[in-house]
């Protein structure tokens, strides 16, 4: 529900940044994606490839590196990785844990092949 | 098209109604845009854990933004933020399922609290006022937000209501959000206080089904506790799950329409003012 939205960020800060420095053909937009974020990283392409129709952008790929999550446990300081938010820590059984990764959600650059 | 989510259809809006009890405001409409049509080549890739890396060919050049896909959003609730701490605003974002009781909730709460401060409300809902006319009819100033097509309330329509309700300073803003337990989670208001209500007729598993609202959220109030012989509910097990997302999170149990626990609640949010000193 959130990724056509999303999407159309990505190209708008793209479409931007491609301007203020005068690159003229975007190969790809690479994004980071934390698998907590709320994202469906397929759904987030599909709506990539709808939001820059007939722009800028609209030959230029979508690459999403989805960032597994992970995290440390409050008692015993175990760094595991949780199933979404719901795990006990796999040493000790604590319920107190820190998410230290996987709510990631930014564009972290832009790739031009032919570097103009 | 809303600029955050995207979730609502092309030509809808979203509007600000009128400060209930209040001078007559304009309505908001928000830019559309022009409709895409479908997708075709499935270009793009998606990889996991493994940060992209520039081709090797010769003058590739790789520009660096770095710019969070939220900012938007995040800016206008640091905006906010900065306003309600400035006018000494206490402000509460209270999410939930449709039907879980949170007008009520406010209603209640607004009648306990009468002659300790004033009370302000802003309503999301899709369509219509109904909630703002309950609340209206306590006494408070409640400005209505309709989303249309849109799951959630952001950051930006709340801060043009807050100017709008004109709130005056040491006051309380209770801002209820679409009844929904997905999308609001991922939206920063600028509030103090982010508390989700769950109530025994949903069920002791939607924390579970619905983590990250829970995970989000301070505190989490349990309502409806006078319905519990009548449903399948297991008010310790509901606790469990909650502690397993968040465990952090204060729980309050209450019957918002007059079981009981209100008092647990009040004083909870009592302290809550005290600590945030906004």
């Amino acid at each position: 529900m959130h990724e056509l939205g999303i999407a159309m960020r990505i190209a708008e800060i793209a479409t931007r940044v491609a301007r203020q420095e005068g690159v003229t053909k975007v190969d790809a937009v690479l994004v980071e994606v934390g698998e907590l974020s709320g994202i469906v990283p397929e759904a987030l392409l599909f709506s990539f490839e709808s939001a820059t129709k007939n722009s800028f952008l609209e030959n230029s790929r979508l690459e999403i590196n989805l960032i597994s999550a992970s995290a440390k446990c409050s008692s015993c300081q175990t760094v595991f990785r949780p199933e979404g938010f719901f795990t006990l820590c796999p040493v000790c059984e604590g319920v107190d844990s820190e998410i230290i990764s996987g709510k990631e959600l930014f564009i972290k650059s832009l790739v031009s092949e032919n570097g103009k | 098209m809303c600029q955050t989510c995207g979730c609502e259809e092309k030509g809808s809006m979203v509007t600000i109604g009128k400060p209930l009890h209040f001078q007559p405001q304009k309505q908001e409409k928000k830019p559309e845009k022009s409709p895409k049509s479908e997708s075709s080549s499935p270009l793009a890739g998606i990889r996991i854990d493994s940060p992209a890396v520039s081709k090797d060919s010769v003058g590739t050049r790789e520009i660096e933004v770095v710019e969070n896909l939220l900012g938007d959003n995040d800016a206008a609730a640091a905006e906010n933020r900065k306003f309600l701490n400035e006018q000494k605003i206490f402000s509460l974002n209270l999410m939930g399922s449709p039907g879980c009781g949170k007008t009520t909730f406010i209603i209640k709460t607004i009648e306990s609290l009468k002659e300790e401060m004033e009370v302000f409300v802003i309503e999301g809902d899709q369509f219509g006022s109904l909630d703002a006319d309950r609340i209206s009819a306590t006494g408070a100033k409640v400005i209505q937000i309709n989303t249309g097509n849109g799951c959630h309330l952001d950051a930006r329509s709340v801060g043009k209501a807050i100017k709008e309700l004109e709130i005056p300073m040491n006051s309380l803003l209770f801002i209820e959000n679409v009844g929904n337990l997905v999308c609001p989670a991922l939206f920063d208001l600028g509030e103090h206080l982010r508390l989700v209500m769950l109530s025994v007729t949903e069920g002791d598993d939607k924390p579970v089904k619905y983590a990250p609202m829970f995970h989000g959220a301070a505190m989490c109030v349990i309502n409806k506790t006078d319905l519990l012989d009548y449903v399948n509910f297991d008010i310790e097990k509901a606790k469990e799950n909650l502690r397993r997302i968040n465990s952090k999170q204060k729980i309050i149990t209450l019957s918002a329409s007059g079981g009981g626990g209100m008092q647990e609640w009040l004083a909870a949010l009592r302290t809550e003012i005290q600590v945030s000193k906004p």
